[in-house]
């Protein structure tokens, strides 16, 4: 199980939710996912700035060119797999079949819920 | 497995406030023992400083990531010196603090030290605070004075350098930890629970804990000048029977 430490970690732990595996020929691109990341992260700064303590600094990983995999993302342990769940979410969220439209908005109301509720 | 004074205190606050992270629960113990420090001056330390010729000003060093909140006396050679304003001198304030408002971000005031009349009629001299951490005295230690050192009693509350550090390396003396433990615990657990859109949020709990620790600090706040001792007089309380 990975450690949800680096930017890689993340990317692998979305794409196994998404069934999104096989490289070469993914239907989620590195710079889509980077991007919820980040939008992701930004969110967690919004409801829960106390993540983000001492200094407020919100991680951002920068997508133009190659994505650096290695980059790791401050985040307490506790909260990183709703940020994996935020991911996914929002790839999902550009799929229009009707089941993955709900699965998308459970997955984000995931993310909220974790974020502000204990039982999630 | 290593047991640090302050584990008592962080793991039952964890087990009671799931989600916690360790960065804000060392902010909101730093900020409950700060007002409990404060409020009650449990706190207190004694510094010798030796007396010097022709010298009326004397810096006093405070342990590593602490700040004075107040000074409780002055004595020299076992006896207690009055501050200027309590015998008539023209100080800021009575108790010989500066306050808040003249003091200058860099540390500065704004009296006129020469104004103030130190100088008592009785041939003592008096003490007073112009600016943080530095006491003055109304005329210079005579040789005889100076054979005894001046004892500065001060309360004192952490510092803020203490937030670059985890508390378990905070200079608060170790049986503090043990001996406040219920009244930091609620503290800590009044101010987690009272924040808003927080997984462990709690008006209710806020409000129980937030009481006790308000309680708390009254007693400790009387029963600091008093000791520890049974047979002192305990807290004032309302007499019964009216």
């Amino acid at each position: 199980m990975p450690a949800l430490e680096t930017v890689g970690q993340y990317l692998d732990e979305a794409r196994r939710l998404l069934q999104d595996e096989y490289s070469g020929s993914y239907r989620y691109p590195d710079k889509d996912l980077v991007e919820a990341l980040n939008i992701g992260l930004q969110e967690a700064r919004r409801l829960r700035p106390d993540l983000f303590l001492p200094l407020f600094e919100v991680p951002f990983v920068d997508t133009a060119g190659t994505i650096d995999k290695t980059t790791a993302i401050t985040l307490d342990p506790m909260y990183r797999s709703s940020l994996v769940y935020y991911i996914v979410g929002r790839a999902q969220l550009r799929d229009d079949e009707p089941t993955v439209d709900a699965r998308a908005g459970s997955l984000l109301q995931k993310f909220l819920g974790q974020m502000l509720t204990i039982a999630s | 497995m290593s047991c640090a004074s302050t584990d008592r205190l962080l793991q039952s606050v964890r087990v009671h406030v799931p989600g916690v992270t360790d960065a804000l629960l060392n902010l909101e113990t730093f900020n409950v023992l700060d007002e409990f420090f404060r409020r009650t001056s449990a706190w207190q330390l004694e510094i010798p400083i030796e007396l010097v010729e022709d010298q009326t000003e004397y810096a006093f060093p405070t342990p590593i990531n602490s700040e004075v909140v107040r000074v409780i006396g002055v004595s020299h050679n076992n006896i207690p010196v009055a501050a200027a304003g309590s015998q008539g001198a023209l100080v800021q304030s009575s108790l010989g603090v500066v306050q808040s408002e003249l003091v200058f971000p860099d540390g500065d005031v704004n009296v006129a030290p020469d104004l103030s009349n130190l100088d008592l009629p009785s041939g003592v001299f008096s003490w007073a605070i112009y600016r943080p951490d530095y006491l003055s005295i109304s005329t210079p230690a005579d040789e005889e004075q100076r054979k005894y050192p001046m004892v500065i009693g001060l309360a004192l509350t952490v510092g803020k350098s203490c937030l670059e550090e985890d508390c378990e390396e905070w200079d608060v003396p170790e049986w503090m930890w043990s001996t406040y433990f219920q009244d930091w615990y609620d503290g800590c657990l009044a101010r987690l629970y009272a924040m808003p859109a927080k997984p462990w949020a709690s008006p209710v709990h806020a409000q129980y804990h937030g009481k006790r620790f308000r309680n708390a600090m009254a007693y400790r706040k009387q029963e600091v000048p008093r000791g520890f001792a049974w047979a002192q007089p305990g807290p004032w309380r309302f007499p019964r029977g009216w």
